[in-house]
């Protein structure tokens, strides 16, 4: 359980606890997020970074505790579509091309689209040359790109990414992720994120929320501030009290560093 | 690549060379013996003989095709357009389907050689009403399986990106049941095809004024082995026509749903 109150919590879990099956994933969390922060949560598989982005999300229930977004259900969000969620897989409309899968989103979000955002948002992801491809016919990087495409269209004020470049190779992830960091900043979004990556996380993130599942600790959830970390700008000379910090979390993770 | 009858053949030259191959296989193994034994002619007459009715009668033979062939292919438009709208109440109010389909299920069990004389009983036997009716009731549940099938598969995480997204239900079902459902209604139309031909020729049998099963039916009453063998090969026809028919609509749903359906 933590207790990090800020003021001005965008998202404010209190007390939540989730079931699955009769196993308890989550028990008694409490966080608050500050509007526009980018989090980062770590943990081992299975320890429930994806349930409490779900439970976030209101796609599952809880047992007991509540969650507010803004000061509102999350399922109030999806009324105002301030809310979108990356899945792991891009989970896009096959039978629609890419620009149809935008336009689309579009129209879902009550609004025509603009010819020039459209214009915009395809050029910053390298899919100006592919509006007429079907899902199908794009590689799994330019899905993943449609997938954020989609989701930036409708302006989220909360976005919620379950290791949506997860199956990318190093190098196209990086660079995916600096595309989803600008557009995060370009819009000005509030950020939850799950990975599996450290420096990923220390490179990205204003704050890292390592799940822990030791015997000892379990089940727990500590909070990392990296404000007072130097900026990671190249994940291969990582500097010395970033080091640090990367050997105190994967402590958490109870992994040996070697 | 949208399906037309040129490149149909182009495309599958090899299974339809095979297919010829071994259709003359039959024909000429089904000549000898008929002209070597008494019982073969007596029983399933041979090609030339048949081929002989078919040039003296083409009138009756075509009539008798066109009819069937209306009712089958009405009774499958029909089921089909039944399905696609019960499915529809099911998607809107899923409750309905565990309340209706062990019904639909169960009604499956009555034997359609009994609803056949029914049904020339309430429309008359020459009325063509009957014969479709028959036709619907024998398609209906391959065709209903299927989209029920579809509709308990669809994927919950296309389903979690529409509740996100605040998708109203004709979004829903334009852009997440539909395309997940067309294989599977597609599989189901295609079992249907040549069943519907045997409704219309079961309803036949129990009578009518033209078509395959009366002409099957008077014929093997007769022991007129020539008029039976066409009408077995109309109905065969018949049901390869019908399901190209479906296999031709299916190509219409473009390249998204070819890269769907090679997955599958």
């Amino acid at each position: 359980m933590v207790t990090s109150v800020k003021s001005g919590a965008f998202v404010s879990l209190k007390n939540v606890t989730i079931n699955k099956g009769g196993i308890e994933i989550l028990h008694d969390v409490t966080m608050d997020i500050s509007v526009g922060s980018s989090i980062a949560l770590l943990g081992p598989s299975g320890c429930g970074k994806t349930t409490l982005l779900r439970v976030i999300a209101g796609l599952e229930k809880v047992v007991s505790g509540f969650i507010t977004i803004d000061n509102e259900k999350p399922c109030e969000l999806y009324k105002s579509q301030a809310l979108m969620f990356l899945f792991q897989e891009p989970r896009l409309w096959k039978h629609l091309t890419v620009n149809e899968t935008l336009r689309l989103t579009f129209k879902l979000h009550k609004r025509t689209a603009n010819e020039a955002e459209l214009k915009k948002i395809l050029d910053q992801l390298g899919l100006a040359d592919f509006t007429e491809y079907y899902p199908d016919a794009l590689s799994v990087g330019m899905r993943a790109r449609l997938a954020i495409a989609r989701a930036f269209c409708i302006r989220p004020r909360l976005l919620l990414a379950d290791e949506p470049f997860a199956a990318l190779d190093p190098v196209r992830r990086l660079r995916l992720n600096h595309q989803f960091r600008d557009l995060c900043k370009q819009d000005e979004c509030t950020t939850i994120w799950v990975t599996h990556d450290i420096v990923e996380a220390m490179q990205f993130a204003d704050k890292i929320i390592v799940f822990t599942d030791g015997e000892s600790v379990r089940p727990g959830i500590i909070e990392f501030d990296l404000a007072g970390y130097s900026k990671i700008t190249d994940p291969a000379a990582i500097p010395l009290d970033c080091l640090e910090l990367r050997k105190s979390l994967l402590d958490r993770f109870f992994i040996n560093d070697t | 690549m949208v399906i037309t009858m040129k490149n149909y053949l182009h495309k599958r030259k090899l299974e339809l060379l095979s297919m010829l191959v071994v259709l003359n296989i039959i024909i000429i193994t089904w000549q000898f013996s008929g002209e070597r034994s008494i019982n073969v002619k007596l029983f399933v007459s041979t090609p030339i003989i048949i081929f002989d009715y078919v040039l003296d009668n083409y009138p009756l033979v075509e009539n008798s095709f066109i009819r069937t062939g209306t009712e089958a292919l009405v009774g499958i438009i029909v089921s089909a357009s039944i399905s696609i709208l019960l499915t529809l109440v099911f998607f809107l109010w899923p409750k309905l389907l565990t309340i209706v389909y062990p019904w639909i299920v169960v009604s499956q069990v009555v034997p359609f050689v009994v609803l056949a004389p029914l049904t020339i009983v309430i429309f008359g036997e020459e009325s063509i009403a009957g014969k479709i009716s028959l036709s619907t009731i024998i398609t209906f549940f391959p065709i209903m399986g299927n989209l029920v099938t579809a509709l308990k598969n669809i994927p919950h995480e296309e389903l979690e990106v529409m509740t996100i997204l605040d998708a109203n239900k004709l979004n829903i079902l334009r852009h997440t049941i539909i395309p997940n459902s067309l294989t599977y209604f597609y599989s189901g139309l295609k079992i249907a095809a040549p069943i519907s031909v045997i409704g219309a020729v079961l309803a036949e049998f129990s009578g009518a004024d033209i078509g395959i099963g009366k002409d099957i039916f008077t014929a093997g009453n007769k022991l007129e082995a020539d008029k039976q063998i066409t009408g077995i090969i109309n109905s065969m026809l018949l049901a390869s026509i019908i399901y190209f028919l479906v296999v031709l609509v299916e190509s219409r749903h473009g390249k998204w749903y070819r890269g769907v359906k090679n997955n599958d």
